[in-house]
């Protein structure tokens, strides 16, 4: 191993002193409570009593006992594949539109960013009112163009759509995410291309995406994460019900954790729930080297 | 520039805006809903066909959310900001002090490090809720603001990946330069960095402020006395023992949406310009 100079060391100690408060951030918020969490997970708890040491239980309970685990997890599942290509999609053709040179381009930018400036709790109330069966403006619209009155906090499906929905319409976030890897692709790329006769389309397939793919990648990733972790919108427009049709994962932990007080089980829960996220981030990651392109770096 | 050419330059642009528009009317007519709804009464609310606009304004739904009976809604606003401005100065000192760590002080294994700091962006922080509520009621921390506030003070990673970016695309002349004029790391970080990327700064001190002021998860779990409460929780509160009084959670909502709105539009421009430089990518 190499020797560190007097210069080299001083340096690691200038940068690690900088960082020190992210260092410690992860390790007392993070990196602590995720080691409590599976020793919990191994007890039975209920913050009254003491805990009690019980095993694997809590897991044997969660693979084999609890039906409830595998209709919640198949409901985030199917909320994540339907929500995030959506949300990419979505993301990159609005950040291309706001990406033009046209005047007023500010303003519309300043008015698609605005709704995810409404809180949550507030935006999933006004939904919840929107959407109501018998009085809500979407059905009043819907039956307009001749369609019937759609019970959409009813079932699975039609939650899962009004979710999605509200994420879409509250997504500035990742337009202006999108909209910044737009901007840091040089134009001279494209007058290269226009200069070779190269269609508008093609420069879509041969420079913007490929420039994207790492801004891609990143709301890839924050994304899927964001699916797993649903959790106020569904809490407020249809507390998993009815009859669990939306108990998403993370309400489902919730529940278990706040309602009923089974810490030990809620805790196994978070694990399984912290396990699945990391198989898809090495997944992602894995295959991303297939179609992620960085620069020169 | 031939003729043919500048049609279809024309022809593009309104293909453009007609698309902005349509998806501009999609996407505000929700917020004029929003507050419209504000100045309905509870029986405009739930009239069939729905009432596209109201005259006059039920104003008094806002005097009405305000004095509200089961919990103090001033109080709770009030929280709503301290918290808030609190967590904003935290998130703002602590992710530009560990931004300017990974991006302007060379050291061994400083880029493997950062690659952790995206990685813990995507541990989602719910899995560890339970485990740091019982930490908290352990130190007797439940039932204050310091679980809701001390992330923030300990660079969060998003915020801290933006102002890194941001940092990394300043010329190195100008440490160079400093520290020929003798600057020691500190001033060098003060002085010549951080007024280098202050729309980003902007840019992390309205997404702070947004996060914060709209935070309802850990409010929930944290806090469970009224008086302390947050008032994105406390719009929950308009559903009483029977139903929930619509025209007062859409008073409060738009009261609780206004401040937010207000420093939006007038930061606006250097705030998407700040996240548009800052050029957040991986």
């Amino acid at each position: 191993m190499k020797k560190y100079t007097v210069k080299e060391k001083r340096a690691i100690r200038q940068g690690l002193l900088f960082i020190s408060p992210w260092l410690a951030g992860v390790i007392g918020f993070t990196l602590i409570p995720l080691l409590l969490a599976f020793g919990i997970s191994l007890t039975d708890y209920n913050f009254l009593t003491k805990p009690r040491f019980v095993g694997l239980e809590n897991y044997i309970t969660m693979f084999a006992k609890d039906p409830l685990i595998w209709k919640s997890l198949g409901i985030t599942f199917l909320y994540a594949i339907i929500s995030v290509p959506l949300q990419l999609v979505f993301g990159f053709l609005l950040a291309n539109l706001l990406n033009q040179k046209l005047k007023g381009i500010v303003a519309f930018r300043t008015l698609f960013y605005a709704p995810c400036l409404v809180a949550v709790v507030s935006s999933t109330l006004l939904w919840k009112q929107m959407l109501e069966t018998e009085f809500g403006i979407i059905n009043y619209l819907l039956g307009l163009i001749g369609i019937g009155k759609v019970s959409w906090l009813g079932q699975t499906g039609t939650i899962i759509a009004s979710v999605v929905f509200i994420s879409l319409w509250q997504s500035g976030k990742m337009i202006i995410i999108n909209l910044s890897g737009l901007q840091a692709i040089p134009t001279a790329y494209y007058e290269a291309a226009d200069l070779d006769g190269c269609s508008r389309w093609r420069q879509v397939f041969y420079i913007t995406l490929p420039m994207m793919s790492p801004t891609i990648f990143m709301n890839l990733l924050i994304g899927l994460i964001g699916a797993f972790k649903t959790f106020t919108q569904i809490k407020i427009l249809t507390d998993g019900g009815p009859s669990n049709a939306s108990l998403v994962y993370m309400l489902y932990i919730y529940k278990t954790a706040f309602t009923n007080y089974k810490l030990g089980y809620a805790n196994a829960m978070s694990i399984l729930l912290f396990v699945i996220v990391g198989i898809l981030t090495v997944f992602v990651f894995r295959t991303s080297n297939k179609w992620v392109h960085y620069g020169s770096e | 520039m031939n003729k043919k050419s500048m049609y279809g330059r024309t022809a593009r642009k309104i293909g453009c805006y007609a698309a902005l528009l349509i998806l501009a009317v999609i996407f505000m007519f929700p917020l004029y809903w929003f507050f419209l709804n504000s100045f309905k009464s509870y029986e405009q609310l739930f009239q069939f066909p729905p009432k596209f606009w109201v005259w006059p304004f039920r104003l008094v739904n806002y005097l009405e959310a305000y004095m509200y009976p089961a919990f103090d809604f001033g109080q709770m606003m009030k929280n709503s900001a301290i918290i808030t401005i609190t967590s904003v100065i935290g998130a703002v000192l602590s992710s530009s002090v560990v931004a300017f760590g990974f991006s302007r002080i060379r050291w061994r294994g400083r880029d493997q490090v950062f690659v952790l700091v995206i990685l813990t962006m995507i541990i989602p922080t719910e899995i560890v809720l339970t485990p740091l509520y019982l930490i908290y009621s352990k130190l007797g921390l439940l039932n204050t603001w310091f679980p809701v506030i001390a992330p923030f003070f300990f660079a969060k990673p998003f915020y801290t990946f933006m102002l890194r970016q941001s940092m990394m695309g300043i010329p190195v002349e100008m440490d160079e330069s400093a520290i020929v004029d003798g600057c020691n790391v500190w001033q060098r970080f003060t002085h010549i960095i951080l007024p280098q990327v202050k729309p980003t700064v902007l840019a992390v001190v309205i997404m702070a402020m947004q996060d914060q002021w709209n935070n309802y998860l850990e409010p929930l779990i944290f806090i469970n006395s009224n008086s302390k409460q947050t008032i994105s929780v406390g719009l929950t509160f308009f559903s009483g023992m029977n139903a929930t009084e619509w025209n007062l959670v859409f008073a409060g909502a738009v009261m609780v949406a206004l401040p937010i709105l207000i420093i939006f539009v007038f930061f606006q421009k250097y705030f998407i310009q700040g996240v548009v430089v800052s050029g957040v990518k991986g």
